[in-house]
């Protein structure tokens, strides 16, 4: 059983026509995958084998997710003996409880977080709230996000939606007080704010970029430093992290630092790459007393067993986001789950349903650019296809199934082939205007929505073949 | 040396001339070029739309039409993207079937990777006057050529060759995704179309009948005087 | 009753051996030097170069009377009253708590902080004065460890850092620090200019939340 629950049925055609008539949006979109796809390229051009590095990448977690289970055996041992604990949270339910005894048991009032998708995935907030917690988005899009009472639409810049003067808005309205439109003022005013909370919190919420389970250290890669406050202030750490997210060996761990920000926003490094291991230590004047990991199942064993493994591989860098074609017109929020983008379209459907997802994995046209900027090279086309595979197994549309058999079929038997052909020009030939049609019928329409469709030759290539002359196998 | 013409659905039916463009240009290299009857479709558009048992069967229909040993050469980056990259492992199962996907796999080749890395030509001895400005097909990448079309199109006397904007971004095809996402489709080969007029370029090259198919129905539809040609039909202009 | 943590590694090692394909290996691999940049023939002018494009601030001074006295100027360009000093063996042969007292700073030095009094110092500082463990030349990065000694918030908490740091404290590349490393402290941090933040359509803003203007001073002895 999982909870990837949405709030509400989710209209993507709907969602994405919204998206494609907002101009705003368009600009802004346009503006951050460009920028960050730049940075991209940037990075591993100045990589001097980056194309080897990100096969290592990869078959280090190949290696990980074919051995999981031993690796986080090991985390836990290896956190433990370093005075934190382990929990295990085989679903997003389970991952709440757990979280809300920790900040019971500890007596903890006032949580700050920085920037986690996996809390966004099991709807924690609320259920700290519930439980008569304070909980404050730290990662300042975030923070502006929180006030605003929207998701994140972007791994990088969660508030890419919004413009100055809606931000502005925002935060004059959450603090009565008129706000200029300036980026550094509503920056440096998001930082009063959010350093009192920093002050007084007793809890601190993160996720982990990686888990080292050799030495039990979690990662954290960020550009704006409320991850290091968000584990410095509060006595209490609660580290979440998606349980595919361990990695053998610390030297390992360098392999992905190199290409994640590279890959993420062309950047040699984030601005901190912080490596907890375990609360403070005897006499330190600040960091946790007290660290807990919990680990998230939460469908992830179900994706492991088949045959989506591949996309456990993702290391949340945004490069597949900034890459698509896709996405850089219709935006985060139109895909409606908290994943987004190329790696959004085959995480939803395998952490949600399939058959709730059914636009998703059709909403590509398989260009193949998300693999080609994805650090750890994920075949994302691959998956995208076998997604629409499974989907005729949930879902018989027997209509579409029925054309595309009886396709199959002329289009095995040559003769018929061409008797097909000679029909198909039989009937478009008059309809045409120079040899193009300006309407399509039944589902081609959407095809002569925007552009002219040509007829059929009137003598295909192998009618002509005859008259090129030379020999041919028959 | 011979090699088998693998011609496409889409060259076949709908744009035969650049079939003879290819088997012209290829004899004019010294290369002998054969057309096995029995080919049709490679399947892609099934397997893409997760048919994969068809798809499997539009396989193996084809791997039997290119029976022999001969070279495959195919003036399309998604057929021969089909054949190298997806017939191993549609039939990764398949302990007879697997081998001979591989087998034509390995012998199968996009025109411009065949013309660069397998006959060494750079210089086809092609003239065709003009400006012509290259998108860049997807599945190119997938096929790990990246600069082969270019290159080939640069040692093409009295052809200028202009930069594309955003010339390696997909122009909206994608098979079905043009019709089931026609907003999206439609938004992609619009940027794709307004570059190409931006570019002052009288011609558009690409290496795929379906990019083409796509470009210039919109060209068309904008009104726009730019000739989409395929990468075959430039090089075999004297 | 099975217990929530062996049901869990259960089903991880059932998925496992379900989705592993027979016939199929995945060793860990070894790395074989894949993706070693180093910093060429000058890492220090490396350094140099990569954390000032990462918007940091750099100063190469000849000895230890310079680097005081660079101290000084920075924080009267600050205009900063209130400094955190770190206990680092650096900063100590440098005598700079005395000197930042003889000239009517209001200096808090970490050793003679314990828990209760360190909340106030660490959060009204104007500047965070350390040393580093180490520097990361190909990525324009300084390494810090936690410690008593050095503790997180010295190069977080206030707006302004400033960071000591020796020629012999440079590594070459991100590779060559972790085998150094030995036993891992509690917080091992690696800071790469200073904080940034484009969440407003891209426009970059330092200083939000990590220090805004982080400089390092190089002794080039």
């Amino acid at each position: 059983m999982n909870d990837y629950t949405r709030h509400e049925h989710h209209d993507f055609p709907g969602a994405v026509t919204q998206a494609l008539a907002d101009e705003p949006l368009q600009a802004a979109l346009i503006r951050l995958t460009g920028t960050l796809m730049d940075g991209n390229r940037r990075g591993y051009a100045a990589l001097a084998d980056s194309d080897r590095l990100r096969d290592h990448a990869k078959h280090i977690k190949e290696h990980t997710l074919a051995h999981l289970d031993r690796y986080l055996e090991q985390l836990e041992s290896s956190v433990t003996r370093l005075g934190g604990k382990v929990h295990w949270a085989a679903s997003a339910e389970d991952a709440r409880t757990i979280i809300v005894d920790i900040a019971r048991q500890a007596n903890c009032k006032r949580a700050v977080k920085a920037k986690s998708m996996t809390s966004e995935e099991i709807h924690l907030n609320g259920a700290l709230q519930k439980a008569g917690l304070e909980v404050t988005e730290t990662d300042f899009g975030e923070f502006i996000l929180q006030v605003a009472g929207e998701r994140p639409s972007h791994l990088v810049a969660p508030a890419v939606h919004h413009t100055r003067e809606s931000v502005a808005r925002v935060l004059s309205k959450h603090l009565e007080e008129v706000l200029p439109d300036d980026p550094r003022t509503l920056a440096l005013t998001g930082r009063r704010i959010l350093r009192q909370e920093f002050r007084q919190a007793d809890l601190g919420i993160t996720g982990a970029n990686f888990a080292v389970a050799e030495t039990g250290t979690i990662v954290l890669v960020t550009n704006e430093g409320n991850g290091r406050l968000t584990t410095t202030c509060p006595r209490v750490h609660v580290a979440i992290m998606g349980m595919e997210k361990v990695i053998p060996r610390l030297a390992d761990l360098p392999v992905f630092l190199k290409l994640l920000a590279r890959a993420a926003t062309g950047q040699t490094l984030s601005v901190y790459t912080t490596l907890l291991t375990g609360p403070r230590r005897p006499n330190e004047l600040d960091g946790p007393q007290e660290f807990h990991l919990v680990i998230l199942d939460n469908g992830r064993s179900r994706i492991l067993s088949g045959p989506f493994r591949e996309s456990l591989e993702c290391i949340r860098c945004g490069a597949c986001l900034n890459a698509c074609p896709v996405y850089r017109r219709i935006g985060g929020h139109a895909y409606g789950g908290v994943y987004s983008g190329p790696i959004g379209s085959i995480l939803t459907p395998l952490y949600d349903s399939v058959s709730n997802n059914p636009e998703l994995p059709h909403a590509s046209s398989l260009c193949g650019a998300c693999q080609a900027a994805c650090p750890v090279k994920i075949n994302i086309p691959r998956m995208l296809i076998g997604l629409r595979e499974v989907q005729h197994h949930h879902r018989t549309s027997t209509g579409e199934h029925l054309a595309y058999k009886l396709w199959s079929l002329v289009l095995r038997k040559p003769w018929l082939y061409r008797l097909a052909l000679r029909f198909a020009r039989m009937l478009l030939g008059p309809l045409a205007d120079d040899g193009w049609l300006k309407r399509l019928p039944g589902p081609g329409a959407g095809w002569t929505h925007a552009r002219d469709f040509p007829v059929p030759a009137s003598r295909s290539f192998r009618d002509r073949w005859k008259e090129l002359g030379k020999k041919d196998h028959g | 040396m011979k090699v088998s013409l693998m011609i496409t659905c889409l060259g076949d039916a709908l744009f035969p001339e650049v079939g003879v463009a290819t088997v012209k240009l290829l004899r004019r290299l010294g290369v002998e070029v054969d057309f096995p009857q029995g080919q049709t479709c490679c399947g892609q558009p099934h397997f893409n739309s997760g048919y994969h048992h068809e798809a499997r069967k539009l396989a193996m229909h084809t791997i039997r039409a290119f029976g022999h040993d001969n070279l495959v050469v195919t003036p399309s980056g998604s057929c021969a993207a089909m054949v190298k990259l997806e017939y191993p492992h549609l039939f990764e199962n398949d302990l007879i079937w697997h081998g001979r996907a591989e087998d034509l796999a390995r012998r199968t080749h996009e025109l411009s990777d065949f013309l660069i890395n397998v006959l060494g030509v750079e210089d086809v001895g092609g003239r065709c006057p003009g400006k012509a400005t290259y998108h860049m097909a997807c599945h190119l990448r997938g096929l790990g050529l990246k600069d082969e079309p270019e290159r080939l199109l640069r040692k093409v006397k009295d052809l200028e060759v202009v930069p594309l904007e955003r010339s390696d971004e997909c122009c909206g095809f994608g098979g079905s995704f043009s019709v089931r996402f026609p907003g999206i489709s439609g938004a992609m080969v619009e940027d794709k179309a307004a570059f190409i007029d931006q570019s002052g370029a009288d011609m558009v090259v690409a290496t795929d009948a379906g990019c083409l198919m796509n470009i210039a129905g919109r060209l068309r539809r904008r009104g726009s005087k730019v000739r989409p040609m395929h990468l075959a039909q430039v090089l075999e202009k004297t | 009753m099975v217990n929530s943590r062996d049901a869990f590694l259960e089903r991880v090692r059932k998925a496992v051996a379900g989705g592993n394909r027979a016939g199929i290996v995945h060793p860990l691999p070894e790395r074989n030097g894949v993706g070693y940049q180093g910093a060429g023939p000058d890492p220090l002018a490396r350094f140099q170069n990569e954390w000032t494009l990462a918007g940091g601030q750099f100063h190469l001074l000849q000895d230890a009377t310079a680097a005081g006295a660079k101290v000084l100027e920075l924080i009267q360009a600050h205009e900063a009253r209130k400094i955190l000093l770190g206990n680092d063996p650096l900063l100590m042969t440098l005598d700079l708590a005395s000197i930042l007292q003889r000239h009517g700073l209001e200096v808090f030095q970490v050793d003679r902080l314990d828990q209760a009094t360190s909340r106030e110092p660490f959060f009204a500082a104007d500047i965070g004065l350390s040393g580093v463990d180490y520097l990361i030349a190909e990525t324009g990065t300084l390494v810090m460890r936690s410690s008593p000694d050095q503790p997180r918030s010295i190069s977080l908490l206030p707006p302004v850092h400033i960071a000591l740091a020796e020629r012999r404290q440079l590594v070459a590349d991100l590779f060559d620090l972790f085998p150094q490393l030995g036993t891992l402290p509690s917080c091992l941090t690696l800071i790469t200019g200073p904080s940034k933040t484009g969440d407003i359509e891209l426009r970059l803003v330092t200083g939000v939340h990590g220090p805004g203007t982080v400089h390092v001073l190089m002794l080039d002895s």
